[in-house]
């Protein structure tokens, strides 16, 4: 995976991410006043580059969903920025958006609401297809049976009702449609969460077959970490809101530098019992913040074993450790230098 | 996690086959929808036929032969003018049915209409056509007819209109309270995510999914027309002498002793607005169960 790493920092970026933004706002009253807001997705920068996959993690209610659907603009970004090849797709209208959503398309966690019941296996997959006037009704009929056999269907199920498939083939349809246009992009949220645990490779392997077979880039929103790093070329890690460490896999991986990732990774079981009955767990105390109303300074210092004064005061940066020779593992941490040792 | 796994699965049949085809088959095999179907269309077809299936006037008045009893001549009895009982049920069968049917086509239009608007548009507009719904449905609903019907003069087409435009909020409120719910559907954001307009969104993608609930709301609210129509017509302000109506036969029979002695009077229209809604509510009914993509055949 050395070349998805030299990938990463040389190509160029496929999608860029500034400082985006997503709240919501909370509305109270008659006059339904604003009295605050959840900052779902609080000044959030990452690239994620042509060809590789980016693996978003974090626990649940992390804002990395949130993320997701605002890259696709399909939630209206707050403030800040999402690019897709130097163009902005963030408050932009439906009307400027269509040309570009060919390209960017997205699969969804839930394969069971995620597919209309009443319309068949064919009309699902070709959408994308009429949507962007891609070929007469021949050829794009032609074009679904292709799309079937390439996620492993039967081209004969193009009448079938999605009732008629199971968890893993319903999402084996959901990626078809996604495919269906030929996209560069390809925004996966928890793809596999909602599937049975036999089921959950199958797909895994299905989205890596198919990112190599077609140049796709992915970003893989998951908080499944063994899958994330089985997937992912580099792995970004959330904690309410804000990106908190990302780097190479195998650097994150191997040497997470975050006391929240560090406590992330000790939650991975070992396929080992040897291992498994000596891994030492780090038990995070206290529940997640509520993002409406986040702590001040480092947002993990009240469930940080580490934290000192400087935490509870100032925002920490996401910044190359000092003293690094990776240049692009980058951890918002005050204290990384010191726990690092 | 090895190599890939991308291999067809195959089912032993692949023949393909329409939702609508099973829903259909779905819809013969429900017993009560089918005993609904054969007793609407039985009591359809007899309304029609009237005039061939029996020899009597259902209006002209015969004073030799006042409140007979059932016999051969009068299978059913006469009324208190001497009309034949079983006549005058027939041809108001033509009159309550058709009551139903267009009253209730008036209040689906309007209630669809409005429900789709405010259930995808949602926010102001929304709250703007729910408080007007709301406004109709606090209307007390007989109050309004009998007004109306006795500012407008009482008649068969005003009863249609007035029960048509007092009965669509219910409608509205199924329609929006459906699209909103589909709204927030994954497949409702898939279809975004791919760039399918706002428009077909509505119609493509929203609307067949209500059609199921919308069928089972007509078939009842025709159920609800029909004995509203009798309220009306009972009350004096529907059908009006002397074209009968289940309703109007009802209110002539409306005596004490008449009540008490003979029945032939009351108890066929009566029989006949409580087969009518039973069947229509139970072919409401087999739509519901044949018109869910999900249920197992």
């Amino acid at each position: 995976m050395n070349a998805a790493v030299q990938l990463a920092t040389g190509s160029k970026p496929l999608i860029e991410v500034e400082n985006l933004k997503v709240h919501f706002p909370i509305r109270h009253g008659l006059l339904r006043r604003q009295v605050g807001a959840v900052r779902a997705v609080d000044d959030v920068s990452f690239n994620v580059y042509e060809g590789e996959t980016l693996g978003l993690v974090g626990e649940s209610g992390c804002g990395k969903s949130t993320t997701g659907l605002a890259v696709l603009n399909l939630l209206e970004a707050t403030t800040g920025e999402v690019r897709f090849r130097g163009q902005t797709v963030t408050r932009s209208s439906e009307q400027q958006m269509r040309p570009l959503r060919r390209h960017m398309m997205m699969v969804f966690q839930d394969p069971y609401s995620s597919l209309n019941p009443r319309m068949t296996v064919g009309t699902i997959i070709g959408e994308p297809l009429s949507v962007h006037q891609m070929g007469g009704p021949a050829e794009r009929a032609e074009r679904v049976q292709e799309l079937l056999r390439l996620v492993g269907l039967n081209p004969a199920f193009i009448n079938r009702y999605p009732h008629e498939f199971s968890g893993g083939q319903r999402q084996r349809i959901g990626i078809a449609r996604a495919l269906a246009t030929s996209p560069a992009f390809i925004v996966a949220d928890e793809p596999i969460s909602a599937l049975d645990v036999s089921i959950q490779a199958q797909v895994v392997n299905l989205m890596s077959d198919l990112k190599a077979q077609l140049g796709l880039t992915y970003l893989m929103i998951s908080h499944d970490l063994s899958m994330v790093r089985y997937i992912s070329d580099r792995v970004a890690v959330m904690y309410l809101g804000k990106i908190v460490e990302v780097g190479s896999r195998d650097s994150v991986f191997d040497r997470p530098l975050h006391p929240y990732t560090r406590a992330l990774m000790s939650a991975v079981p070992v396929p080992n019992p040897k291992l498994e009955r000596e891994r030492k767990r780090i038990i995070l105390e206290g529940d997640v913040p509520s993002p409406s109303n986040p702590p001040a300074g480092c947002r993990f210092h009240p469930r940080c074993a580490f934290a000192e004064e400087v935490c509870r005061h100032e925002e920490p940066a996401l910044r190359v450790l000092e003293g690094s020779n990776s240049a692009e593992h980058r951890v918002a941490c005050h204290l990384a230098e010191k726990l690092a040792e | 996690m090895t190599t890939a796994t991308a291999q067809p699965i195959t089912f032993a049949t692949t023949k393909p086959e329409s939702l609508w085809d099973k829903a259909r088959k779905r819809f013969f095999r429900h017993k009560l929808a089918m005993f609904g179907v054969v007793t609407l269309s039985l009591l359809i077809l007899v309304s029609i036929a009237a005039p061939l299936l029996t020899p009597y006037s259902p209006i002209e008045l015969d004073l030799r032969a006042i409140r007979q009893t059932p016999s051969a001549a009068h299978w059913l009895g006469t009324d208190g003018t001497g009309r034949d009982v079983l006549t005058r049920v027939l041809y108001a069968g033509r009159i309550s049915l058709s009551v139903g049917l267009v009253s209730v086509s008036i209040s689906m239009i309007i209630g669809v209409i409005i429900g789709t608007i405010a259930g995808y548009a949602g926010g102001k507009i929304d709250m703007a056509l729910m408080r007007l719904t709301d406004m109709f449905m606090t209307f007390p609903s007989l109050v309004i007819i009998i007004t109306v019907a006795s500012a407008m003069g009482p008649s068969v087409y005003n009863a249609m209109l007035v029960i048509g435009l007092l009965t669509w909020p219910s409608i509205a409120r199924l329609v929006r309270g459906q699209f909103l719910s589909l709204r927030e559907e994954q497949f409702v954001r898939a279809a975004r995510s791919i760039g399918v307009s706002n428009w077909e969104i509505a119609f493509k993608h929203i609307f067949p999914n209500t059609v199921s609930s919308i069928a089972v709301a007509i078939t009842f609210g025709v159920a609800n027309a029909i004995l509203l129509e009798a309220s009306l017509s009972f009350l004096g302000l529907g059908v009006q002498a002397p074209t009968p109506s289940w309703g109007n036969m009802l209110r002539d029979a409306q005596s004490l002793n008449i009540l008490e002695g003979m029945p032939w009077m009351w108890l066929p229209p009566g029989l006949m607005i409580a087969l009518a809604v039973i069947s229509i509510n139970f072919i409401g009914d087999g739509l519901r169960d044949a018109l869910d993509p999900r249920s197992i055949l």
